[in-house]
């Protein structure tokens, strides 16, 4: 009877999976025009105010969002529209705060971004072989807009969020043969940003520090 | 009786016996024989015609023959006599100009010994069909070689026939299909010894010509060619390639590459046509199957010198916070467990950046990879900011030091030098110094930078900018002077 009720209240304490991101998806190419045609460039973005200081202390920085995340498995798929093997990895976030959290789960950076009057974000996904910055494998984000409630999610104290982040397999192999190292496993690096208008530029400015996958994955070639 | 006489003979019987497969035609010669033919060729374009006077028993007597050639008009456009004895025979040969019923008339007459004269007349119709209207023809890229088969589409109206193929031996034209508007074929080209050059006709017009070759090696090139003879294909990043495969059909064309950075790409081609071209921006290999051979040819993209070096800024005090490098942070009293500056001071390279970025347009080799078009915009800055504990005379931190303790101008002038000193190694010059070297500096780097997206494109400039920032986390040798008097702060002489 206690055994039972230790388990429910467990399994409780574990939360919910409140939403299933799928960033997998191939980016976005131009719709194809006459051969050398020029297209249009893409939307002004930029960055700005990145950097921790120097002999700041090693408290995180204000802002850096209450997660984990946690590496659960790669999985590879034939692809339908280039009948190509792609290379998928499946990473679950999780509030670890003692309050609610909002995440953005948008999956279509244009659309939801694209209405500047709300409050938006990106949560980013850098996949890395090891940990070094010249080893991303993959970069994606998901989005959210304050104008768009499909595009948050609302997360309690241990609620999860389960992401599908694309990576590359060759480019992997390319970046395992260049830093000569057989052993670099996958890890993942997520950081949150809020985009804000300036002299009809779009800023991204990150919001806090970085946080690291809790694990990293072994993928041979 | 000779064989010829036979066959105007065989032919009179036929016209007589079948009337619906004969020409219109008439002979009404007596005590010989006579008649008239013609027979329009619509390949040469020409109509082919006699008259003749012909006696078939005795061939003793002078005979005479009268070819008139007539056109829809009425019109004589051809006239011509002959004699002899036995037969005479006058031919007629004329380039049609309009269509239409077309008549040879024959004048026959001979003179027998009692000086009876006889004579006769006849005459042949022939038709001059109109010729087709052809609107169009379209054909596999030329020139064919041997070994292969080619399609052939002609468009128009009119077509009565299949078409005929003159000038070249060695083609299989069985496979037409004729419609009233299309002729649809596929041409076997057998072996060839050298190039010649084929005539397409239809109903007798020309249509097209169409050059074969003789069986080649099946080649790939692609312009502009490197240099010596044979290296790869050279071009500059953001310029057009063409690459040509000849001495058969391309089956597939391909792309694989990889980026400075060891991204890799792989761009399938088209399936068909014997050239690729379009805009460049990472090397690799340019593959083309050819009459089911695959043949590859390398091309390396060269950067684009303009990119020059993003610039170190200038160290320049306190800025409103921004983004995760903000200043104004620091609180009095510093705190010795915090950095290597206790507190006391911090700085950071606040790196920022716009960038113009693009796909490749559609149609080449690296179609829908995205590349950086211009230099980057560096936004970058470099902050710092003092504890107010050594910047407020009132602050309580700033009354205790001093005497035996060291100054606040020595803690101050340790806490920057630290920072962004520049006459020794602080967090500020580690990171000019990263910087200086172009092939850590992000303009240059961001220069050969080749992505499936956009979004990939800006993460890999902020890890070059963040590879900068990182360089200066190591801690400079200069730190600050020893016995800084911390809370709980004591006096001298204790």
């Amino acid at each position: 009877m206690i055994a039972t009720f230790l388990g429910i209240a467990l399994f409780l304490a574990a939360g919910n999976q409140v939403a299933d991101v799928d960033l997998s998806a191939p980016p976005k190419v131009p719709a194809p025009t006459a051969p050398n045609e020029p297209t249009k460039p893409s939307p002004a973005r930029g960055v700005r105010g990145r950097g921790r200081a120097y002999d700041g202390g090693s408290k995180p920085l204000p802002g850096t969002p209450p997660i984990s995340v946690r590496l659960d498995q790669i999985l590879s798929y034939m692809d339908r529209e280039s009948g190509r093997q792609k290379w998928t990895l499946e990473v679950v976030v999780t509030n670890t705060g003692k309050t609610d959290l909002s995440i953005p789960v948008g999956d279509d950076s244009d659309a939801v971004l694209a209405d500047k009057d709300g409050d938006r974000r990106c949560l980013g996904f850098e996949v890395r072989l090891g940990d070094t910055l010249s080893a991303m494998i993959g970069y994606v984000e998901s989005v959210s807009n304050s104008r768009q409630p499909l595009s948050i999610a609302r997360l309690e104290p241990g609620d999860t969020v389960r992401f599908r982040l694309p990576f590359d397999k060759p480019t992997a192999n390319n970046k395992r043969a260049m830093a000569n190292d057989p052993n670099l496993e996958v890890t993942v690096r997520a950081s949150l940003h809020r985009m804000v208008m300036d002299h009809d530029m779009d800023w991204e400015e990150q919001i806090g520090d970085d946080v690291r996958s809790e694990n990293s994955l072994p993928f041979w070639p | 009786m000779k064989p010829r006489h036979l066959t105007i003979l065989f032919a009179v019987l036929a016209a007589a016996l079948l009337p619906g497969v004969a020409h219109a035609q008439y002979s009404s010669c007596y005590e010989f024989a006579c008649d008239s033919y013609a027979v329009y060729d619509p390949n040469a374009n020409q109509i082919s015609g006699y008259s003749r006077t012909v006696d078939y028993w005795w061939g003793g007597w002078y005979l005479y023959a009268e070819s008139l050639l007539e056109d829809p008009n009425g019109e004589t456009v051809d006239d011509v006599s002959a004699a002899g004895y036995s037969d005479a025979e006058a031919d007629v040969s004329y380039a049609p100009g309009p269509s239409g019923g077309y008549e040879v008339d024959g004048v026959h007459s001979y003179q027998l010994e009692d000086d009876i004269a006889y004579d006769g007349d006849s005459y042949y119709d022939v038709w001059v069909p109109p010729p087709p209207v052809i609107t169009s023809v379209t054909t596999d890229p030329q020139p064919w070689y041997s070994g292969n088969s080619y399609s052939i589409n002609i468009y128009g109206s009119g077509f009565t026939d299949q078409p005929v193929i003159v000038g070249c031996s060695g083609i299989d034209q069985s496979q037409w299909t004729v419609y009233g508007t299309q002729i649809s074929g596929v041409l076997n080209v057998s072996t060839l010894s050298a190039a010649c050059t084929i005539g397409v006709i239809v109903d007798g017009f020309w249509v097209t010509a169409i050059l074969l070759e003789p069986p080649t090696p099946p080649q790939l090139s692609c312009s502009p060619t490197g240099s010596p003879a044979g290296s790869p294909a050279t071009l500059t990043r953001g310029s057009s390639i063409t690459c040509r495969a000849t001495g058969g059909i391309v089956t597939q064309w391909s792309f694989s590459g990889q980026s400075s950075d060891g991204t890799d790409f792989s761009v399938p081609g088209p399936s068909t046509g014997s050239s690729w071209l379009g805009t460049m921006v990472v090397g690799g290999t340019v593959s083309a199957t050819v009459g089911g051979q695959t043949l590859s040819q390398a091309v390396t993209v060269t950067a684009r010198p303009w990119f020059a070096l993003v610039l170190m800024p200038p160290a320049e005090g306190s800025q409103a916070p921004m983004g995760s490098c903000g200043m104004n942070l620091l609180t009095s009293p510093p705190d010795p467990t915090e950095g290597s500056t206790n507190g006391v001071a911090q700085s950071v390279y606040c790196y920022g950046f716009t960038y113009n970025d693009t796909p490749v347009p559609a149609g080449g080799p690296n179609e829908g990879l995205y590349y950086v078009l211009a230099p980057l915009t560096d936004l970058s800055s470099y902050p710092w900011e003092l504890n107010p504990g050594v910047t407020d005379p009132d602050d309580p931190f700033y009354q205790h030091q001093g005497g035996c303790f060291p100054t606040i101008d020595a803690i101050v002038a340790a806490a920057e030098a630290h920072e962004f000193g520049i006459a020794t190694t602080s967090h500020y010059t580690e990171v000019r110094d990263y910087l200086a070297i172009p092939a850590q500096n992000p303009d240059p780097l961001s220069e050969a930078l080749v992505r499936l997206s956009d979004g990939d494109i800006r993460k890999a400039i902020q890890a070059m900018y963040q590879a900068a920032h990182d360089a200066g986390n190591v801690e400079p040798p200069i730190g600050l002077p020893p016995n800084i008097n911390y809370p709980p702060y004591r006096t001298c002489g204790q």
